[in-house]
């Protein structure tokens, strides 16, 4: 298959050429005080050419002789098309002027019905994270991305030592990715097999932004849409070759090399091919996260280092101005050490090899546009785990998980509606085996889940596109086959799991239907409210339906009839634009889940070698109560000085906890749920100057439960993990083509623990030295 | 057209150094039962309760040994009386098991060594029963009293052989011949009173002043019986040979630690010497300040 995709890849780019023509250099302004906007986007016949500089310049080489339709849009300005003449070796010189919009946000989403709007025609709560705030924002992963949007809540213990990273909102458990939808270009990228998602793979550099839909998702997206969906755009490929290049190095003696390339093999045509390539290495010494306690019980304890890198490539082709196909490859490798060594050169340590590929074909034609995607996610997921107890044990974790699938979208376009369907096929899997070399145990498991699903939407505008309706169902239907655990030649490490042996799991199938409907009333191009209900799910997780084993507490036993959980959401909006550079948010929600899963006692137990752990299992048996609000404000003092800040509310609670067994002692009924903060807030502040270009953010994390049963845990030493406070700022300059960037997170180098007591990195700095081209 | 080069090498680089997978090479790890006046010899008549002792030598042909299993084999059953992971990556293994001879007839010991590369090697020797019995004497120690982590007055420490009981500053010097550290579990599961040794990890955790003695003994608990209560407090009490303390150590269910070791329980254990012995728990705590009163049986 890669040889296959390698071929292809060389035999398509022979058939391009370059062409070394005219040229058109720009300045953009504010029409109204003639200051010069900076990181505009401007793109030629419909293709994203390039961004302007800190002095809102920019300048677009090789244009053939012709007319061209240039677009220029940016944040807070009235989107402007011109159409210029350009002769053969000419360089045109021109200034454009947008105007300030009085709309709420001019941003374009894509994600919320399938179909481009402005956010605020859209009657759900919709967040954007600009390309400028990830030029700002101190970031080292894409999670760290979404720390500032309102109700958005990460799980990202070690920083960037954390071989796992989940991002969850309004008032999902924190420790569970499976409830949250993330894409990357609308490609769902959360695994079957345990509803993870990898969120190492991406460099910041290859995103272009970010759309955070609020709320069930699942009407278009289905499973994992249940308490929001998550959008990563990658960025575009530019009309002329583009680079940067850059390197940083920082506490923990962590570097970092960053690689980016873009251009278009023919530009300013009509067709052609596109490209862009991302790469990036990191490795880092790395920190001990062990708790002291931990440290000197165990001479084993080391470091926690890491080593990662990833290539991402795009190769589109735009057939013409109306149909295009792309090509997305993405590969990572990571080696995360998990700070234990006894006898192994890396001691325990987790890899990530994953390959990721998307194949998109995209179009329109009058008032129909349509777009189908093809993609494979493979993951080999490898775990080294070796300790020393008794006796020395070491085993790997060897798992296959592969997702792979077809999605189609149709719109058509009316008067005053537009109207959106599709069908989606997916399949996960899982082929996984835990190997001992301290004893002869192999233990096996692996299942498969199909999903069809089929949506349909209609926006419909009334009243001069003052009231928006926007209604909409989905059905899903899913089928577990080929599922197994299996055994072999088990000793003491395994002979206690040999009841639940079964080489052909029972198949099971369910569906799920996702309904909204949601209204809003824009009064004027300043205030608008609106009102929603939706119906969101998260399907069972491979996990759960096919692998028996030790987990946290007891001997988890797998279910194959394990069926979706659900979430309905009611949801009223307001926003409003004050005096001209205030704009404030206001989002209420009251949800509802059924069916919710939790481990349960069965009222059973099992033989350990620490002696008698109950048996438990996922199952259906909860129903969540929660609700609460968001509130933003984002002022724009100057053009070049934003302020952002919000705060979120949650209350999240197990209203109703049926036990499997009479003996369980077990009762979750009106305990709250486990890693939701009540209270978060976060404040940034974007600063850009023609000296050092500022970014400061702030955020409050509320206290949260420990474990589900709200008591006191022994190793937290406390039933709530503290509340904290992380300051992080970024400072970086341009002078010419060199830029220099520090980057600062956690400047008062608060410490905070997990379930575990492993501490986080504390203040991490690193400097990053760099040229664009 | 560098451009086109860089895209394709980088393209080239990626799905080429993403093929990279381990391979194992087949390995040939070689077990002999040593000779010698002092091990046990193949087809040896041994009386019930009598010590069978063998001496191993293995290499790994290359790979580190990683598990030493010995199991006792007769008409009735397989059982397995040691089942050790480890690591050895030079100079092979060299080590010495003893063990009791059973009430059957004829037992077959089979000794088997794995590799890093999961390949295996073993040996077999036949011991008869002989005439009459073998089982020994004992020492008893009718009261130990031990505190918990958090009990500032008690001592910590037993040697199981001499009942001598040792805190953090007595506890010099005899670091060597400890083999008990008991402390009260806490989880946030279900926490107790635990009988542990200075060899198992966790125990450290308790008594941190362990983790730089020099010798650490292991001493190993049978759990199953323990938590089962497959042998009575009238068994315990009744006990005047080690029959009982032999016979009663189900070897498929050993750890360093025994949780649940609330008072009444009776629990087997044999310490890195080989010694098998019995606990009493005459009274257990349920609190981190506590402690546990307990009475010992164990082989002279």
């Amino acid at each position: 298959m890669k040889k296959y995709i390698l071929i292809i890849i060389i035999l398509l780019l022979p058939f391009t050429k370059v062409f070394a023509q005219s040229k058109l250099n720009g300045t953009i302004y504010n029409s109204e005080n003639n200051e010069i906007i900076s990181y505009a986007n401007i793109s030629i016949n419909g293709q994203a050419s390039a961004v302007s500089n800190e002095q809102g310049q920019f300048s677009i080489e090789n244009l053939k002789p012709g007319e061209y339709s240039i677009i220029i849009s940016y944040v807070g300005y009235e989107t402007l098309k011109k159409q210029i003449n350009i002769a053969e070796s000419e360089t045109q010189n021109l200034e454009f002027n947008l105007k300030p919009v009085s709309y709420l946000t001019d941003e374009v989403t894509i994600t919320a019905t399938k179909t481009e709007n402005y956010i605020q025609d859209i009657p759900v709560r919709v967040s954007l994270v600009s390309s400028r705030q990830i030029e700002n924002i101190p970031a080292q992963t894409t999670d760290e991305l979404l720390n500032f949007v309102p109700g958005v809540n990460i799980s990202r213990s070690f920083g960037i030592f954390s071989h796992q990273s989940r991002v969850t909102m309004r008032g999902l458990n924190g420790q569970e990715q499976g409830r949250v939808l993330v894409m990357i270009d609308g490609i769902p990228t959360n695994k079957a097999d345990g509803g993870s998602v990898n969120w190492n793979l991406m460099n910041t550099d290859q995103i272009e932004r970010i759309e955070v839909v609020k709320g069930p998702g699942s009407s278009l997206y289905g499973g994992n849409a249940m308490g929001g969906a998550i959008n990563i755009i990658t960025k575009k490929a530019t009309e002329n070759f583009q680079g940067k290049v850059s390197a940083d190095y920082g506490t923990y003696n962590t570097m970092r090399g960053q690689l980016y390339l873009s251009g278009k093999l023919n530009p300013g045509a009509k067709k052609g091919f596109y490209w862009n390539l991302n790469s990036f290495y990191r490795q880092s010494d790395g920190y001990i996260t062990a708790s002291e306690a931990d440290q000197l019980a165990n001479p084993y304890i080391v470091e926690s280092g890491l080593m990662e890198w990833g290539t991402s490539a795009k190769l589109g082709y735009d057939i013409n101005s109306n149909n295009t196909i792309e090509l997305d490859l993405l590969y990572y490798d990571d080696d995360r050490a998990t700070g234990e060594k006894v006898y192994q050169p890396e001691g325990n340590n987790r890899e990530h090899d994953t390959y990721h590929v998307r194949a998109k074909y995209s179009g329109y034609k009058n008032k129909a546009q349509w777009n189908v995607s093809f993609f494979y996610l493979n993951e080999d997921y490898k775990r080294i785990s070796e300790w020393m107890k008794d006796d020395y044990t070491f085993y790997k974790v060897l798992s296959n998980r592969v997702d792979f699938g077809a999605l189609s979208t149709l719109s058509y376009s009316l008067n005053k509606q537009t109207i959106t369907g599709g069908i989606d096929l997916k399949q996960g899997s899982v082929d996984a085996k835990d190997e001992y070399y301290t004893s002869t145990d192999i233990v096996y498991n692996k299942g498969k889940m199909n999903t069809f699903g089929l949506f349909i939407q209609d926006e419909i505008r009334l009243l001069n596109d003052k009231f928006k309706i926007v209604a909409g169902f989905r059905f899903d239907y899913a089928n577990f086959f080929d599922g197994g655990f299996e055994i072999e030649a088990p000793t003491s490490e395994t002979t206690f799991m040999l009841n639940y042996h079964n080489e052909n799991l029972t198949e099971d199938n369910w569906n799920a239907l996702s309904p909204k409907l949601s209204l809003q009333y824009e009064f004027n191009n300043n205030y608008r409210i609106y009102a929603n209900y939706s119906r969101g799910f998260r399907p069972a997780v491979l996990d759960d339906m096919c692998r028996s084993g030790r987990i946290r507490g007891g001997f988890k036993v797998s279910d194959p009839s394990l069926q979706p959980e659900y979430l309905n959401n009611f949801e009223l909006g307001a926003d409003a634009r004050l005096f001209g550079r205030l704009r404030t948010s206001l989002s209420a929600y009251y949800s509802l889940g059924n069916d919710f899963m939790y481990y349960v006692n069965t009222g059973d137990s099992i033989q350990f070698s620490y002696g008698p752990r109950p048996i438990i299992k996922a199952s259906n048996i909860s129903e969540v109560e929660i609700y609460g609000f968001e509130f933003e404000v984002n002022y724009r003092f100057f053009e070049n000085i934003i302020l952002n800040t919000n705060y979120a509310y949650a209350h999240s609670q197990i209203t109703n906890y049926e036990t499997l067994s009479i003996d369980d002692p077990v009762d979750l009924t009106d305990k709250y749920l486990a890693d939701v903060p009540n209270h978060m807030t976060t404040a940034t502040l974007q600063w850009q100057n023609k000296f050092v270009n500022t970014g400061i953010t702030a955020k409050y994390m509320g206290k949260r439960w420990v474990n589900d049963t709200n008591q006191y845990d022994d190793i937290v030493q406390d039933s709530q993990y503290d509340a904290y406070t992380i300051m992080d700022i970024k400072l970086s300059k341009s002078v010419k083509k060199i830029f220099v960037s520090l980057n600062v997170q956690n400047i008062l180098d608060t410490k905070f623990y997990d379930s575990k007591g492993a501490v986080n990195p504390g203040r991490f700095i690193t400097l990053e030295l760099g040229t664009r081209f | 057209m560098k451009v086109y080069k860089l895209f394709i090498i980088s393209i080239f680089l990626c799905f080429t150094f993403s093929c990279t997978e381990d391979e194992l090479s087949e390995t040939n790890p070689f077990v002999i039962l040593k000779p010698g006046v002092e091990y046990t010899e193949n087809g040896a008549s041994i009386p019930v309760g009598g010590q069978i002792k063998f001496g191993i030598s293995a290499v790994g042909d290359g790979a580190a040994i990683t598990n030493l299993t010995v199991q006792r084999i007769t008409d009735e059953e397989v059982i397995t009386e040691l089942d050790r992971g480890m690591y050895i990556k030079t100079g092979g293994l060299d080590t010495t098991v003893t063990f009791v001879k059973g009430p059957a007839e004829l037992e077959t010991w089979r000794f088997i060594i794995m590799n890093g590369h999961r390949d295996t090697a073993s040996v077999s020797a036949v011991i008869n029963l002989g005439e009459g019995s073998a089982y020994g004497e004992i020492n008893y120690f009718p009261s130990i009293t031990i505190g918990f982590q958090n009990n500032t007055e008690l001592p910590y420490y037993i040697d199981l052989h001499t009942g001598n009981t040792y805190n953090n500053t007595t506890v010099e010097g005899h670091e060597p011949s400890i083999d008990l550290a008991g402390y009260y579990y806490l989880s946030s599961g279900k926490s107790s009173p635990t009988l542990s040794c200075p060899g198992y990890e966790t125990a450290r955790y308790y008594h941190p002043e362990m983790s730089s003695w020099a010798v650490q003994n292991s001493t190993l608990y049978d759990y199953e019986t323990t938590d089962y209560d497959l042998i009575t407090i009238e068994e315990f009490d009744a006990a005047q040979n080690d029959s009982l303390l032999v016979n009663g150590y189900i070897p498929g269910s050993i750890s360093g630690t025994c949780k649940y070791c609330y008072t009444d329980k009776i629990v087997p254990f044999k310490t890195s010497d080989g010694k098998y012995g019995l606990i009493k728990v005459l009274h257990a705590d349920e609190f981190d300040t506590g402690y546990m009163e307990i009475a010992v049986k164990i082989q002279k």
